[in-house]
């Protein structure tokens, strides 16, 4: 991995853009309104992309958060016909840290990019926990979210 | 000879297309041709009026996702053969959507079917779900169970063993 590919990973990585989009898409979840199947495929898809990315560049330790990170956004995009509502909004909690964890680590990995994560132990406890609570997302859906029976009329 | 790749992303399309290549050198064909494709639609279009040897498909894609560009393009050419390119976690994942899904398994089939038919003819009708992977994650069921029972010959996964890989092209290329 070399400084250059994790400075060209800082510049296509909008967090500002991406924390807007999930502040709509709580709104969105919430409400239960129409736009939410939209906002919520797009935001997968940027997702996807950045993981696509981390892989392009060889960007290793962002490469396997963002995989964590896209099966939590897929609990909502794979279910976004049947998800009417939300039971913990803290939800989004985690969503929003994941992407202050892509900034920080990034950010650290562009100073050293030998960085061992384990070697930074306020970053590392941070990795954790983002990564536990991605796992814990993907396990107890049914906690988080506000599940109906699937509208037959769609198919 | 023609192999098309499908893949959204260029990271994963560069790997798939050195697997066919090496695929091709251990078969001893010099004269393979690899086009590349960034999702369903595009494919449709590049390989219209053409016969390839072997079709790879990614399975999450914009646009045309893979098993939705499967159903469709099997449907035109029912002796294609098509390799389905997955990510590891994609069954995994499914599996735990599906534990919140009361609908029972025939009538889960029967609403793919559905969604299938209309899919195979082209027809995109407003206010349905028009694709097979939204329909297969929309009722909890496995995109790779799905994959197998629609028509594609075998299963690459992601990430890519490379040995692996090209052992399993080499059993689909003449």
């Amino acid at each position: 991995m070399e400084k250059g590919s994790v400075e060209e990973f800082i510049g296509y990585f909008d967090k500002n853009d991406l924390e807007n989009r999930f502040l709509q898409i709580e709104n969105a979840l919430t409400q239960n309104k129409e736009e939410k199947k939209e906002l919520v495929t797009a935001m997968f898809r940027t997702i996807h992309s950045l993981k696509g990315t981390t892989a392009i560049l060889k960007i290793e330790l962002l490469n396997k958060f963002l995989h964590q990170y896209e099966d939590a956004l897929g609990v909502i995009s794979k279910n976004i016909n049947s998800l009417v509502g939300v039971k913990k909004l803290e939800v989004f909690d985690f969503f929003l840290q994941g992407l202050d964890l892509v900034e920080r680590v990034s950010l650290a990995l562009f100073e050293d990019q030998e960085m061992v994560i384990k070697n930074n132990k306020e970053l590392f406890n941070f990795y954790i926990k983002v990564i536990v609570g991605a796992r814990e997302l993907v396990m107890h859906q049914d906690q988080y979210f506000e599940f109906v029976d699937i509208d037959e009329d769609l198919f | 000879m023609e192999v098309f790749c499908v893949d959204d992303t260029e990271f994963h399309l560069g790997k798939i297309t050195k697997v066919i290549e090496q695929a091709c050198a251990a078969k001893g064909i010099s004269d393979c041709e690899i086009v590349q494709c960034c999702d369903g639609k595009d494919f449709l279009n590049k390989v219209s009026g053409k016969l390839p040897v072997l079709v790879t498909l990614d399975i999450n894609m914009p646009n045309m996702d893979g098993l939705s560009t499967l159903v469709r393009y099997r449907h035109l050419n029912p002796a294609a053969k098509i390799l389905m390119v997955s990510s590891e976690n994609e069954a995994v994942v499914q599996r735990l959507a599906s534990e919140h899904h009361k609908v029972d398994e025939k009538k889960k089939q029967m609403l793919l079917s559905s969604v299938i038919s209309r899919v195979k003819s082209g027809e995109v009708v407003p206010g349905k779900i028009n694709s097979v992977l939204e329909a297969v994650a929309s009722l909890g069921m496995d995109p790779l169970k799905v994959a197998r029972e629609n028509g594609a010959s075998d299963i690459v996964k992601k990430p890519f063993d490379v040995e692996k890989a090209v052992f399993t092209v080499t059993r689909y290329l003449k």
